[in-house]
């Protein structure tokens, strides 16, 4: 598996339960969780030339029915991911740190069951990643 | 003497810390601007969201004890409204391909940089 799909099932594990990676396939019932993992770019690399560190930034998009429902997601996830150690084996992860987030605001998509429109909060996070040398 | 020099320093000091908060709020004013035309060119480069690019603008407050700015994309503005599209996806997460951090990481230690210089120049 590449760097990016261990990491991001590491990042998945530690997210609140209903989070998912990529987009959210149609008739998931609200709230939806969308997390999306990049992996930018290698930041150190060994003088035998794989890749060793890398920053990973974990962005998450929460949408709910409500600002105080999205709010509340928001808050959930945040208290999930922040400060905590991704889990890889044969991978060494510093905490997630938050990189801030924004106020809620309203989207195009209109909820038909209480005919309003979504409210959307984005949260974002990064943490560094170094490959641990094989042994 | 020894009087008359304190006195004299502390005088200074009051009026060196007098233009601090006219330069400090210079220094934050140029990074919002940096800031804004990098989001811009940056937007500007996208095959479909290249309309965000003219939405971007920035707002400063503060006082004689600090100064910020925010920078962000105008939603009264012609492409306004997509920047979220942009930034941060549709709601069931497709898109977001607009780079939200690249700008902030560039600007952050030109302007650190330029905070420290001023700084520096006052002691």
């Amino acid at each position: 598996m590449s760097a990016y799909d261990v990491l991001a099932r590491a990042v998945l594990a530690l997210a609140p339960g209903g989070t998912l990676l990529g987009e959210i396939p149609d008739e998931t019932p609200l709230p939806w969780r969308s997390m999306r993992v990049s992996v930018p770019g290698v930041s150190e690399r060994s003088e035998a030339s794989p890749p060793q560190a890398f920053v990973v930034r974990v962005s998450l998009l929460i949408s709910a029915a409500t600002d105080t429902g999205a709010l509340r997601l928001a808050g959930e996830a945040t208290d999930a991911l922040e400060g905590r150690r991704p889990e890889v084996p044969g991978w060494l992860c510093g905490p997630l740190l938050s990189r801030g987030s924004s106020q809620p605001y309203t989207t195009n998509v209109t909820v038909q069951a209480a005919n309003k429109r979504l409210v959307s909060v984005p949260l974002s996070f990064e943490f560094a990643a170094a490959r641990l040398p094989e042994v | 003497m020894a009087d008359d020099t304190l006195r004299g320093f502390a005088h200074s000091l009051n009026v060196e810390a007098g233009r601090l908060p006219a330069e400090v709020r210079a220094v934050v004013k140029k990074g919002a601007q940096n800031l804004k035309d990098d989001y811009a060119r940056e937007a500007q480069g996208s095959t479909h969201f290249s309309s965000v690019a003219p939405a971007w603008s920035y707002d400063m407050s503060g006082n004689a004890f600090f100064s910020a700015a925010e920078v962000g994309p105008d939603k009264g503005r012609a492409g306004g409204a997509l920047a979220n599209l942009y930034y941060f996806g549709s709601p069931r997460g497709g898109g977001g391909t607009g780079d939200i951090d690249g700008p902030l990481d560039r600007e952050q230690p030109r302007m650190m940089r330029a905070l420290d210089d001023l700084l520096g120049g006052m002691l």
